[in-house]
């Protein structure tokens, strides 16, 4: 008891409390855990586009951006704003199908270019606006002039030919600014479907069937990147199965090899889901070949 | 300062003297810091605050522990650092070397807190009666917000407490003039709340103040070269660049293309300031009120506090104790010019003892004033006068309304600290997911992994792996030529409840280049994704 009085009235008393107060907390936490586990993963699709592209992230960017473009004076910096709020209401568009989104998308882009500032994608998501909504003249100008700041933008590139080739019926630009986009890209989807395309209506079979083949080829690779692509995954689908049919078809009249004809036959077939196509393309097939 | 000095003006009225004050006040104050101990232990959290800068602050003493050098080894490159004074994270690094995680110097902060009381006991038992420095000191181990800075790893108590040690020694070089190693020993003390925290400035611009002012020219000297030499120093072995230049001459640092601020730009911030910080912070941080307290409350215990604290600053300023009356109203001009976005309560808990000494004062003066008046034969000079000099002993009523007062102010702030949990924002879920994307870091990736995230201090803590922030620039593809000049290899893309630019700036940057990412971990509610960045 004289112990604890002499530290309750002397200079003991504060080095002692302080020291019981540091021992208790080094105590009490001494297993507390500065790291853990991390919980299990919950996604198993690995495309950022698509995994991204949830309704709440898309809203919270697209709040976020407008209050920002608020407080943004410096010129520059609000066409960049004004161009990512188009995008995430594109993605919103895409991930909802609403139609009023893709009008403010187009909405957006358009403020973003009104001073015709030196920015190639600002362009081409004009544009790529504008072909979704069908306007396919508008599409075809904002690619245009997505090229002209940047002539290598393989995506604006890409559009364009496909715009001309399916909108407009146009044959020899596309098949330059195809040729062009391969040389910088050869990876790109439907590329060489069209240029088969072309060059089969032109007569010249072999170099036809090498881009067949190539868009067959590389199909697998665009079905991994689906959410990457700038192309609908249907579309990517579509020219890959008619690369195949096509290919059925030539190898069945003008390069005779009924493997190769089976074999893109059955690869047709394993790709289009319509089935009055299907019925169409073995009908076809069996007026070459004696199937039953 | 000067001690306790009767005046005849006070002999009149029937004096306070119970035996509770007859005993000396220091039992009442070692039970008061055992209350305070016991307060800190019921909310210690041993985690790391959400705020960040405690992370920063133990990165820095980590660094020099590892012989580093004060660096942010948590960023690419491992720069110097340049914001913090060197003073706190050399204190930090000791406790690394003895502890390899936070808990010791958590543990002290607290020590910090309760010594914080018995100095402001110390300090201002000459110059209060029994019943208000009881009141005083009682305030001060209550406080709410002191008691959450002393459990975090910030420098806002260390340099509380340096001050007060700095007054201390004042006081004391000023009893014993004749002594040259106390002057000495003052002078070093003086010049490190400038290195604890840059708002230390305007306690050295005090100190000179206040020595040239009481005609003690020595220690205003030592002082102003110590504080030259250390500065110099300091500058010359980490850089001469300092952010808080830049963020004062900037109109708002979130929005850097506003540019400098203007002359009425300032006289804006200034006003905004004096709205804000008078307005509620103030009182927020006198009676710790929540968040939610409606604005016409806070606003009226802001007006009552204020009255209170303005007259006890003006007769502090009459007083011997004048240098904390001048040093509080430096430190609030700078507050007062700093970007108003960043007002909060934490910027007051350096001074807060000292707001809560004016209040003190403040009742103290206003319950003698109408003694002071009825003698009609006192000229306002002998009024005056009178105010400067300690009154003591207290009548019986103005203890009581002292009494009263502190209750009425401590009770929120105890209420505060046994009632909501410190840190409930760390284990909200969007800081779940963020330190499991951390924790799955670590355990996923190599050792030289640089991650691009939103809280790289808190990351690096517990993920191991430098980092960086995003630009903060809507230009997609800067933001993708930062991620490749830094050797990015992965990013995190949060869903923090408290900001949104993670979705502002990296969800446009990423969905436009998708061909560049590969979600690697993701979890939901809210989500909250890592992505590896691949190479072109």
């Amino acid at each position: 008891m004289s112990i604890l009085r002499t530290v309750l009235r002397g200079s003991f008393f504060y080095p002692v409390v302080f020291g019981l107060w540091v021992g208790f907390v080094l105590l009490q936490f001494r297993n507390h855990p500065y790291e853990g586990l991390p919980f299990p993963s919950v996604v198993p699709s690995r495309e950022p586009a698509t995994v991204l592209r949830r309704k709440q992230i898309i809203a919270r960017t697209i709040d976020g951006l407008r209050e920002m473009l608020a407080h943004t004076l410096d010129g520059d910096q609000k066409l960049h704003v004004l161009h990512n709020i188009g995008i995430s209401y594109y993605d919103r568009y895409q991930l909802e199908r609403e139609p009023s989104s893709l009008d403010s998308a187009q909405m957006y882009f358009s403020r973003s270019v009104e001073n015709r500032p030196r920015i190639a994608p600002f362009y081409y998501n004009l544009g790529r606006a504008y072909t979704v909504k069908g306007n396919h003249q508008e599409a075809a100008r904002a690619y245009a002039v997505a090229l002209s700041v940047d002539s290598n933008h393989v995506l604006a590139l890409h559009n364009l030919a496909i715009v001309q080739f399916f909108e407009f019926g146009m044959q020899e630009e596309p098949r330059r600014n195809l040729q062009r986009l391969l040389r910088i890209d050869s990876g790109l989807p439907i590329a060489n479907y069209i240029l088969g395309e072309i060059y089969l209506r032109n007569g010249d079979l072999p170099t036809a069937i090498t881009h067949y083949r190539q868009e067959a080829k590389l199909y697998p690779g665009f079905a991994k990147r689906a959410g990457e692509m700038s192309v609908a995954s249907e579309s990517v689908r579509y020219c890959s199965a008619m690369s195949h049919l096509r290919l059925a078809v030539l190898f069945s009249t003008s390069r005779i090899d009924r493997d190769m004809a089976q074999e893109n036959l059955h690869r047709y077939l394993s790709l289009e889901t319509d089935p009055a196509r299907r019925r169409k393309a073995i009908e076809e097939m069996k007026r070459y070949w004696d199937l039953r | 300062m000067g001690r306790d000095r009767q005046h005849p003006v006070h002999s009149s009225g029937s004096p306070w003297d119970p035996r509770i004050f007859a005993r000396d006040p220091g039992s009442i104050v070692k039970l008061a810091v055992v209350v305070q101990l016991v307060l800190l232990a019921v909310q210690f959290d041993p985690q790391m605050s959400t705020n960040g800068d405690d992370g920063t602050y133990y990165i820095l003493g980590s660094a020099i522990a590892q012989g580093k050098g004060f660096r942010d080894i948590h960023l690419v490159g491992e720069p110097v650092h340049r914001g913090y004074p060197v003073l706190y994270p050399l204190y930090l690094s000791l406790s690394s070397f003895l502890c390899g995680t936070p808990l010791l110097p958590k543990a002290t902060m607290g020590v910090m807190g309760a010594l914080v009381t018995l100095s402001i006991f110390r300090l201002f038992r000459g110059c209060l009666p029994p019943p208000a420095l009881i009141g005083l000191v009682a305030l001060t181990a209550a406080s709410g917000f002191l008691a959450e800075y002393s459990h975090i790893l910030m420098s806002e108590v260390p340099y509380l407490l340096l001050t007060l040690l700095a007054l201390l020694l004042y006081r004391r070089s000023a009893e014993q003039p004749s002594r040259p190693l106390l002057l000495w020993v003052a002078g070093i003390i003086s010049v490190l709340p400038v290195h604890c925290r840059s708002v230390g400035l305007a306690f050295s611009v005090a100190w000179m103040v206040c020595s040239l002012l009481d005609k003690r020219y020595k220690p205003a000297v030592v002082h102003m070269a110590l504080l030259a030499a250390t500065l110099l120093l300091y500058r010359a072995l980490t850089s001469w660049d300092t952010p808080y230049v830049h963020h004062f001459m900037q109109a708002n640092s979130y929005f850097p293309d506003q540019g400098s601020i203007s002359a009425q730009g300032l006289i804006d911030r200034i006003a905004d300031n004096a709205r804000v910080y008078g307005g509620t912070i103030i009182a927020r941080s006198l009676f710790a009120l929540p968040r939610d307290t409606p604005e016409t409350v806070a606003g009226l215990l802001s007006v009552f506090s204020l009255i209170f604290a303005g007259i006890g600053w003006v007769r502090n300023l009459l007083g011997g104790t004048r240098i904390v009356g001048i040093y509080s109203a430096f430190f609030l001009a700078i507050l007062g010019v700093w970007q108003t976005q960043w007002s909060s309560e934490r910027f007051i808990v350096p001074i807060l003892p000292f707001l809560y000494y004016f209040v003190v004062l403040g009742i103290l003066t206003t319950a003698s004033l109408p003694s002071l008046c009825r003698s009609a034969t006192l000229s306002v000079r002998q009024i005056l006068h009178a105010l400067s000099v300690t009154v003591s002993p207290v009548p019986r009523a103005t203890a009581a309304l002292l009494a009263v007062a502190t209750l009425l102010i401590a009770a929120p702030n105890v209420a505060r600290q046994v009632s909501s949990p410190l840190h409930a924002s760390s284990s909200s879920a969007d800081w779940r997911n963020f330190y499991s994307c951390a924790d799955w870091i670590r355990c996923s990736t190599p050792g030289n992994a640089v991650v691009m995230n939103r809280k790289q201090e808190l990351f690096y803590l517990r993920s191991r792996r430098v980092g960086i922030c995003y630009p903060l620039t809507h230009d997609v593809n800067k933001i993708m030529r930062s991620m490749e000049d830094n050797r990015v290899t992965h990013v995190v893309f949060d869903n923090f409840f408290w900001t949104g630019t993670t979705a502002a700036y990296l969800y446009p940057a990423i969905v436009s280049h998708p061909d560049r990412f590969r979600v690697v971990y993701a979890l939901r509610d809210p989500d909250t994704f890592v992505l590896e960045f691949v190479a072109p």
